[in-house]
């Protein structure tokens, strides 16, 4: 055999079997078990460690690519702070359309379930432009920040809610954010809760949470749920599975299906050499 | 005086903020600041317009010259023209903008970051190969991160995820910081450059 060739597999072979192996899992379950994470454990911990009633400010600041994973966070979010009877006030600043859209969906379906009303436990003040200002003026004026009005154009004295939150200085216990560039958890630990001295915490991308590793460890981040994997043991932390939990069959084969190709191109590439040296 | 002014707005605007920052003059300093944010506010939106007139004009001299691939300039061009008519009739949240966005901007997106995800199986299957030392240390963090990152990590290799907190925690942990330190200096060297009027590059004339 050939062995060589294993270094040169027609890539079109790799993409269909990803995409079958992505696919079927979802169509058929394997249910393998999450371990929890210290991190997604800490962001938990946080969350319920929290007086009933506190504010809890979740900002969902994410594009369309990046929302299947960040989106099971929001959800899993809004259970645990509803079931604590806590406030949610949220903004997104990452995309002025796919944020503040996907924010009120997903905070919406939970309210609708635990009988939580807009207005009194939750508002949305969707996205505004130029996150960095916007956040400064929010510390002191959060009505002055989004023009007093909602993500719809309301004015915020028709919401009970906001005329208990004037401001987040005063008024918000925690800061909750999804991350997948700039503006994101960079920007609201600058602006807001270093300043302030505010417990941040929330989720990345896969690709970003690398990066924020080193925040958690010096305390500036309470935790950080990483990817679909942060969300689906935050899923389970709170104890409703979702969409996080769903997709984990996926992602473990996706991954084990790279890690094949993997040995297999290494296989060819010391084959190939070990030919090399004997002539 | 067209070079000189942009550098001494520059200059003036960071000593300014700088002063407002660093020494406290009390309720005059906090209105001072919180009008330097609505300005900053104000002045991203013409960075907007400004971006869109340099979007039209670089693919406006890409159709005119018939530059290689200028058949994308066009599509550009026109969709950024259509958008912009759509909305000013239909207003921001019209029903055909909002369609327009959540049906077409977004679903390329999501499209373009979807396939990254195939880009990455085939550069992992292509590129990593245990050819020295260094390759094999990223190799082999990368396989077990991969198994750490899945459930079936921990079924096949139990406590594998473990493994991954530790990497996650401890080496990448010790990289980044050196990474963000060394940035954030750099940061630092570059915009005292830039306020003192030692880097010009920005205002088109080079240093």
């Amino acid at each position: 055999m050939d062995w060589e060739k294993l270094q040169y597999i027609d890539i079109r072979i790799l993409y269909v079997i990803i995409l079958l192996c992505m696919i079927i899992p979802m169509f058929k379950p394997i249910g393998l078990p999450v371990a929890i994470s210290e991190n997604s454990r800490k962001v938990y911990e946080v969350i319920e460690n929290l007086p009933d009633g506190s504010v809890i400010w979740v900002s969902h600041d994410t594009g369309p690519g990046n929302a299947p994973e960040l989106n099971p966070m929001i959800t899993a979010l809004a259970r645990q702070a509803f079931r604590k009877n806590c406030k949610l006030v949220g903004t997104a600043f990452f995309n002025e359309n796919v944020g503040p859209t996907l924010l009120y969906d997903h905070i919406n379906e939970v309210a609708q379930e635990m009988g939580k009303e807009y207005g009194v436990d939750w508002v949305n003040l969707g996205y505004r432009i130029n996150a960095e200002a916007c956040m400064k003026v929010m510390v002191d004026d959060v009505w002055a920040g989004v023009g007093g009005v909602d993500w719809t154009g309301t004015p915020l004295d028709n919401f009970p809610l906001m005329q208990q939150v004037r401001s987040i200085r005063n008024d918000v216990d925690l800061i909750f954010v999804t991350t997948v560039g700039s503006p994101g958890y960079a920007t609201w630990m600058t602006f807001v809760t270093q300043p302030l001295n505010k417990p941040l915490t929330g989720g990345a991308s896969l690709t970003m949470y690398s990066g924020v590793q080193h925040y958690i460890r010096s305390g500036q981040l309470k935790g950080f749920l990483g990817g679909l994997r942060g969300a689906a043991e935050y899923e389970q932390l709170v104890g409703h599975p979702g969409q996080g939990l769903s997709g984990m069959d996926a992602q473990s084969m996706g991954h084990i299906t790279v890690l094949v190709f993997l040995l297999l191109g290494n296989i060819g590439y010391f084959m190939a050499r070990s030919k090399n040296n004997r002539q | 005086m067209r070079r000189q002014l942009p550098l001494l707005l520059v200059a003036i605007t960071a000593f300014f903020v700088m002063a407002m920052k660093f020494f406290n003059f009390g309720e005059v300093g906090a209105a001072a600041i919180q009008e330097a944010d609505i300005w900053i506010q104000v002045t991203y939106e013409f960075a907007f317009l400004l971006g869109a007139i340099n979007f039209t004009r670089l693919h406006y001299g890409n159709v005119a010259r018939k530059r290689p691939k200028w058949v994308y300039s066009v599509v550009a061009l026109i969709a950024m023209v259509l958008t912009c008519i759509i909305t000013l009739v239909d207003g921001v949240n019209g029903e055909i903008a909002v369609f327009l966005y959540e049906n077409v901007a977004n679903r390329i997106d999501s499209a373009i970051y979807a396939l990254l995800g195939f880009y990455v199986c085939s550069a992992a299957y292509r590129s990593f190969k245990l050819k020295n030392l260094e390759a094999g240390i990223l190799l082999v963090s990368a396989v077990l991160l991969m198994l750490a990152q899945a459930p079936i990590g921990d079924a096949i290799f139990p406590g594998i995820s473990k493994v991954g907190e530790w990497i996650l925690n401890v080496p990448n942990s010790a990289g980044m910081r050196g990474i963000r330190l060394g940035a954030g200096i750099g940061a630092y060297a570059a915009s005292i450059r830039v306020i003192l009027g030692l880097e010009r590059s920005w205002t088109g004339s080079g240093s």
